[in-house]
């Protein structure tokens, strides 16, 4: 670090080195962990989203008995923990079938027959016993009841509500950006290889110095990852948008904390190499000034 | 198969909220409606009601709005022919109703002390000595004439309310004020009023010969005062607020202060319960919708800069001693 | 001499590894302080925007501003009714709000807009969502309906709506249809379009985006009533 110009070259090159490793880390956490059903499927065992909804469906439809006249045995089939379990990675592996283009249609279109089949066969019955006609208007209400019915457990399964997400926009906004994810991730990861081809270049009569500005990049890029994430954790900022629901609670937190420690995670990772890469520029530098002193 | 708990509770919802929701919209204009009466109202029924109270508040400048929410209150709050709980205390509603009024010659007093007119004055004034010379003077001078309603005495023999209406006739469309105490401002004179700046309304008032000054006040509309009101000084607006907000606690309602701005006075009101039932400001409000960025902005480019000089001491070091190693070894 | 050089070499060594030592927190600085530029720069910050939008309907009430009780009540859209049958009446009964309460959902597909709308208007509801000013009209009445919502967030967009554009406002007791009539700007001390009209018009407006500081300017838009659609009379 000896010259004005190779010490202030090497810092323009580092700094856009520690840009080219945010991007790099960035998009492995988006494209391993974010945008992959697997953080979600995992979700749904770890925290037991099935046996929630099913919990709050029963509660639901418990409560709605005395409104509606319909009894909760008629839902129960479609509403056991099995189901929902079923409706619930339904909705994920379609979302992120959609997002990464692997499914047209966003939206999932569920085999409700057995729900139908009961419902109709309850309206039925009712009908009978208190000799109602069976006409447009019997109809008319069955297929409401139906209808609304599947809506209902439908929302209630979409623990990760990216129907409403899908509303907003952002589903869309997504599945145009994931094509150049892994463009990207490969992109930067040649950046990163090119600046520290740079920067050795730069440093060529004092290479042990490009083990320095490597682990400037690494460690500065990891406590930018770190700061952010840690804080996240801390002050559990995710937290505020707790919500009442049991299992969208559990769901959407668990995400993005998974996500942030998983920040966390490569942050720390980062720092290790950072570590040991100044390890390495210390033992060169000084078999270097031994070499020296020692002419 | 309808919702009905569901449909119950918006209907319930639907009234009470809906009142709560007006009660102070308008605010600004109800403590301008603050009427200088030139005595304590006392209540007009004869034995004190609810009803006693809510001509108080009514007298006080609270909007209609207010006077449904304080009903619904009462509705769900302890009470009997005589009188109410407001809070932990009982109140006999003619005590409540006299209560209530006090607050509302203490606001009266004051803006009209502002205006260099003395409070004892306005409080014996006769509204009716103030005739208005507008649209007289600016257009020809159609006939006018006044005609006091009945006025409503209580069993003290003095003047509750009373309704005044002055007609102008000719050529000019009919101008009719009709006050609630008796005032003869008509619309041309009210429209200048509020005009005017708060010198020029000074000035006016001391244009005025000195028995006609009090009358003025006493006969002041809603807009007139909201007008003065926006434009007195900060510590008179906030010394008239408190009588404002005390009056509001006699009843239940709590309003609180938020800020005082530029022609802008925010405030929150809540109920008994502590429920916030609006958040607004006298008049017409833009409000701020930008998060202000300022502080990280200079904080981050002062940071870059400081660390680009950083660098630079840095290198022009790394330099100085090159050139000393060098030297030295030469 | 000898003495001389061995301490300016000490020296040297002192100053070397300072450098060593200052240079990565000067790239800390450097970077970080770029990071936090760049958030402040950013148009919109999208992450609490969608955060709050998909979990509206649900969220608890964690309200930091003393009585202030914040509630949703369930309101469906085009897309998610379930009854294809709803009555069209032109006249119909109000569901009026409370302060705190989200009662009506403002879309507008032109910009891929869609937010919920809180009754009343302090901080704590617009970091939620758009806010509709008590002193404006309830929709299903005439007047001036005035919503605002915060530029860094849900009306980032706002200044691409088009005069022609539709804007659609969904609450639990009707649906009402507005277009763009005119784009507005006007400084927060004018108070032309925040006053009480005598048609039903729809007011919406933001900040203007400004870097430092809070703008004094509002920009939006207004819209006229196109069409309304009450779910239950007036009698029920």
């Amino acid at each position: 670090m000896k010259k004005a110009s190779t010490y202030l070259f090497s810092v323009i090159l580092t700094i856009l080195l520690i840009l080219s490793m945010l991007g790099t880390i960035g998009l492995m956490l988006m494209k391993f962990r974010a945008l992959n059903a697997g953080t979600c499927l995992q979700l749904v065992q770890s925290q037991d989203l099935a046996e929630r909804v099913h919990q709050s469906l029963e509660k639901y439809y418990q409560e709605q008995e005395n409104v509606t006249g319909i009894p909760l045995s008629v839902y129960a089939d479609s509403i056991s923990t099995g189901e929902c379990d079923k409706l619930i990675r339904l909705s994920i592996t379609n979302a992120f079938g959609y997002m990464n283009g692997t499914v047209d249609e966003f939206g999932i279109k569920p085999d409700f027959s057995e729900l139908k089949a009961d419902m109709t066969a309850f309206f039925e019955d009712y009908a009978e016993k208190n000799d109602f006609e069976k006409d447009e208007t019997y109809q008319k209400k069955l297929d409401e009841a139906q209808l609304a019915a599947q809506t209902n457990i439908k929302t209630e399964c979409d623990v990760f509500r990216f129907a409403t997400l899908q509303e907003a926009g952002l589903i869309d906004k997504v599945k145009k950006v994931v094509p150049y994810v892994g463009f990207g991730l490969i992109g930067c990861a040649a950046a990163d290889l090119l600046l520290f081809l740079l920067l050795l270049a730069v440093n060529r009569k004092e290479k042990q110095h490009v083990w320095y500005w490597l682990g400037n990049s690494l460690l500065v890029s990891a406590i930018l990852i770190m700061i952010p994430a840690v804080w996240l954790n801390v002050t559990r900022w995710f937290d505020k948008f707790a919500v009442k629901t049991d299992q969208i609670f559990a769901a959407v937190t668990g995400y993005l904390y998974g996500l942030t420690h998983a920040a966390i995670t490569a942050a720390g990772v980062a720092i290790l190499l950072a570590v040991c890469s100044y390890i390495l520029f210390i033992i060169q530098h000084r078999m270097r000034n031994a070499r020296t002193n020692g002419r | 198969m309808t919702n009905s708990i569901e449909e119950l509770h918006n209907n319930r919802r639907t009234q009470r909220g809906f009142a709560m929701k007006r009660c102070v919209k308008m605010l600004a204009a109800a403590v301008s409606a603050v009427m200088l009466f030139p005595v304590c109202a006392v209540p007009a029924h004869a034995e004190g009601s609810i009803e006693d109270v809510c001509d108080a508040i009514r007298e006080i400048g609270y909007p209609e709005e207010c006077v449904k929410t304080f009903m619904n209150e009462y509705e769900t709050r302890p009470h009997d022919e005589n009188g109410m709980y407001v809070g932990e205390d009982y109140w006999e509603y003619i005590d409540l109703a006299e209560n209530i009024i006090i607050f509302r010659d203490l606001i009266d007093g004051k803006l009209a002390a502002f205006m260099g007119v003395s409070p004892e004055a306005v409080k014996t004034a006769d509204p009716s000595a103030f005739v208005s010379l507008l649209p007289l003077l600016t257009n020809a001078a159609p006939a006018a004439t006044t005609a006091p309603a009945a006025a409503v005495t209580d069993e003290n023999g003095q003047t509750v309310s009373q309704t005044t209406v002055t007609t102008v006739s000719g050529s000019e469309a009919p101008v009719t004020t009709a006050v609630t105490n008796g005032g003869t401002h008509t619309k041309e004179q009210e429209a200048a009023f509020v005009n005017m700046t708060l010198e020029e309304k000074q000035a006016f008032i001391s244009s005025l010969p000195e028995d006609q000054r009090a009358a003025y006040f006493a006969g002041l509309t809603p807009a007139e005062r909201k007008s003065l009101l926006k434009q007195i000084s900060k510590d008179a607006q906030a010394d008239i607020l408190k009588d404002f907000v005390e009056a509001g606690e006699t009843f239940g309602m709590h309003v609180s202060i938020d800020k005082i701005g530029d022609g802008q006075i925010d405030f929150s009101v809540r109920d008994s319960d502590g429920t916030l039932i609006d958040s607004t400001s006298f008049g017409s409000k833009v409000d701020d919708t930008g998060w202000d960025m300022t502080l990280p902005v200079i904080g981050s480019a002062g940071t870059i800069l400081l660390s680009i000089g950083g660098f630079g001491w840095t290198a022009y070091r790394a330099n100085k001693r090159r050139e000393e190693v060098l030297n030295g070894e030469n | 001499m000898a003495k001389t050089k061995d301490t300016n070499q000490e020296a040297q060594k002192r100053s070397g590894a300072l450098g060593y030592f200052l240079t990565p927190i000067l790239l800390l600085a450097l970077c970080g302080g770029l990071a936090v530029l760049c958030y402040s720069l950013a148009p919109a910050h999208d992450v609490q925007r969608y955060l709050n939008l998909a979990f509206m309907d649900t969220l608890k009430v964690t309200s930091t501003t003393s009585g202030l009780n914040i509630r949703h009540r369930d309101i469906k859209t085009d897309d998610q009714n379930t009854t294809e049958d709803k009555p069209k009446l032109q006249e119909g009964k109000i569901n009026y709000p409370t302060f705190g309460e989200q009662y009506a959902k403002l879309e507008a597909k032109s910009i891929n807009l869609m937010v919920g709308v809180y009754y009343g208007v302090n901080s704590e509801l617009l970091s939620r969502g758009a806010c509709q000013s008590t002193q404006s009209a309830i929709f299903g009445t005439v007047g001036n309906h005035i919503i605002d919502a915060h530029v860094n967030t849900f009306f980032a967009e706002l200044h691409n709506l088009a005069v022609g554009d539709t804007v659609t406002m969904y609450t639990d007791y009707g649906k009402f249809t507005y277009e763009v009539t005119e784009k507005i700007e006007f400084n927060k001390n004018d108070k032309k379009y925040v006053g009480v009209t005598k048609d039903d018009v729809l007011t919406l407006y933001t900040c203007a985006p400004q870097v430092i500081g809070s703008s004094d300017t509002r920009i939006g838009v207004r819209c006229a009533l196109k069409e309304k659609e009450f779910y239950e009379p007036l009698e029920s």
